[in-house]
């Protein structure tokens, strides 16, 4: 998976759970962080791919129609590197900024700096 | 003791930690550093030379992928920013782990990009993270330094060590550290050491206290889709960790693979950046020769604490006997119990003992 696609389909085959994105499949390994349950409740449903590498991807643990098109956040990484960012949304992370600006916590200067994109 | 069953040969390290000073303009109350209890002068520390060359060993003998600049504090190093270029020029990924507080515009861009820096947030009260810091006016600077770091673009994650008088304010400052451009957030708790052990009953968070922040952690990483690793290890006979599903939990990697060897500021190396036992020097010897050779590597690999015996199987292979370095702190050898276990309540657990 050189490229991120959007969304991909979880599919149970023989025992197994994959990812399917633009036409390829791949395993989805059930561990400590993912469990069989979880990816029960996602077969055959669209899930974002939240990003992807070529050993690893990551993808969105709620059904994207079950959220009504919004993104979901919840992401799970397997076997993606630990110090993998993550993806707040900017809308987010200005709103918070705004917030700690208004109870002083954030000085007008240090505000500007972190800006918006 | 009891074998864990470690194959050989084992695989190279990917990671490793530089400690390139002692020095710190902080003085943090719960700081678990060896050497930050000892005043050491400039020649103490390696040139930039002497740590060029380790870092050359390292890409020589080993697979390493990730470099990371500690200390002490590492903007005290002038050559920082030349050190910095050398890791990028080998191909390895650099990490620079700082207090944060000599972030300046300046130093930020002598050092962006394609670096990550972990910058420590104890608060969102100024008077709380000073308090802890043992300075005043360490969290303006730290904050200043953190929305350098953002206005620069650089890669940031925002370090946050629970002790009893900071645990309440996690979330918050959580937040605050997501606005200022947080990518990720490292939890640790505070890890015990000779040096911070005289703390413990005023600074040591207790099992509730962490639960509660990681039921707010699992929470904040659904909400903003940020990525939460939990590094310091917090063995899950006093918290099972298994029900927080969206954090990454660190284990003690054994001195194996995943694990990051520490070199401190005389080329001194150790098993990783807690543990006061030294392997040995890279200035004079090969990586590879201790990493395969040195008796104490088997020791701590092998070294199962005694508490840990009667513990449930799936537990045991999840958390290997806890943070074997702390105890190696606290009680001079890896067969004891993380220290923070006992003091949590938990143990000792040995047969019979109880």
């Amino acid at each position: 998976m050189e490229k991120r696609p959007g969304t991909g389909t979880v599919i149970y085959k023989e025992g197994t759970y994959f990812l399917e994105a633009e036409g390829k499949t791949h395993a989805i390994p059930v561990g400590a962080h993912l469990k069989t349950a979880q990816l029960k409740e996602l077969v055959g449903q669209k899930v974002e791919v939240v990003f992807s590498e070529p050993t690893s991807f990551v993808i969105g643990l709620v059904p994207v129609a079950k959220v009504g098109g919004r993104i979901p956040r919840i992401i799970c990484y397997f076997p993606a590197d630990p110090w993998a960012f993550g993806v707040v949304e900017e809308a987010a992370r200005v709103g918070l900024a705004q917030q700690f600006l208004n109870q002083g916590v954030l000085s007008k200067e240090n505000y500007e700096k972190l800006g918006t994109e | 003791m009891k074998s864990l069953g470690q194959n050989e040969p084992r695989a190279l390290p990917r990671a490793f930690v530089i400690e390139l000073t002692m020095r710190c303009n902080n003085h943090c109350l719960y700081c678990y550093n060896e050497g930050g209890a000892a005043e050491l002068t400039r020649t103490s520390e390696m040139s930039t030379a002497e740590v060029t060359s380790i870092i050359s060993k390292l890409h020589e003998e080993t697979s390493v992928e990730t470099i990371a600049l500690s200390g002490g504090e590492p903007f005290l190093r002038e050559d920082l920013p030349e050190i910095l270029s050398f890791i990028r020029k080998m191909g390895i990924t650099p990490v620079i782990i700082s207090n944060g507080t000599l972030l300046s515009g300046d130093k930020v861009a002598a050092t962006v990009p394609d670096v990550t820096y972990e910058v420590t947030l104890l608060s969102y009260k100024p008077q709380v993270h000073d308090h802890l810091a043992g300075r005043r006016g360490a969290w303006k600077a730290a904050v200043d330094g953190m929305c350098n770091v953002r206005h620069a673009k650089g890669n940031l994650v925002a370090v946050f060590v629970a002790t009893k008088l900071n645990c309440v304010d996690l979330k918050t400052t959580a937040e605050l550290a997501i606005a200022m451009g947080a990518g990720a957030l490292m939890y640790n708790r505070m890890n015990l050491s000779r040096h911070n052990i005289q703390f413990a009953e005023k600074l040591l968070p207790t099992p509730e206290m962490i639960r509660e922040n990681l039921e707010v952690l699992d929470a904040l990483a659904v909400r903003y889709g940020i990525t939460v690793s939990v590094s310091v290890v917090i063995e899950p006979c006093v918290v099972d960790v298994r029900r927080y599903i969206h954090l990454h939990f660190g284990w003690c990697p054994l001195a194996g693979e995943g694990s990051y060897f520490t070199i401190d500021p005389l080329g001194n190396l150790r098993i990783c950046n807690h543990s006061p036992v030294l392997l040995g020097n890279l200035l004079r010897e090969s990586f590879r020769e201790i990493y395969y050779n040195h008796p104490y590597i088997r020791q701590f690999r092998e070294t199962l604490p005694v508490e840990c015996e009667p513990c449930d199987p799936e537990l045991k292979a999840l958390c290997c006997g806890g943070c074997k370095a702390a105890a190696e702190q606290c009680y001079g050898t890896p067969v004891r119990i993380d220290p923070f276990v006992t003091l949590s309540g938990i143990g000792p657990a040995v047969p019979g003992s109880r």
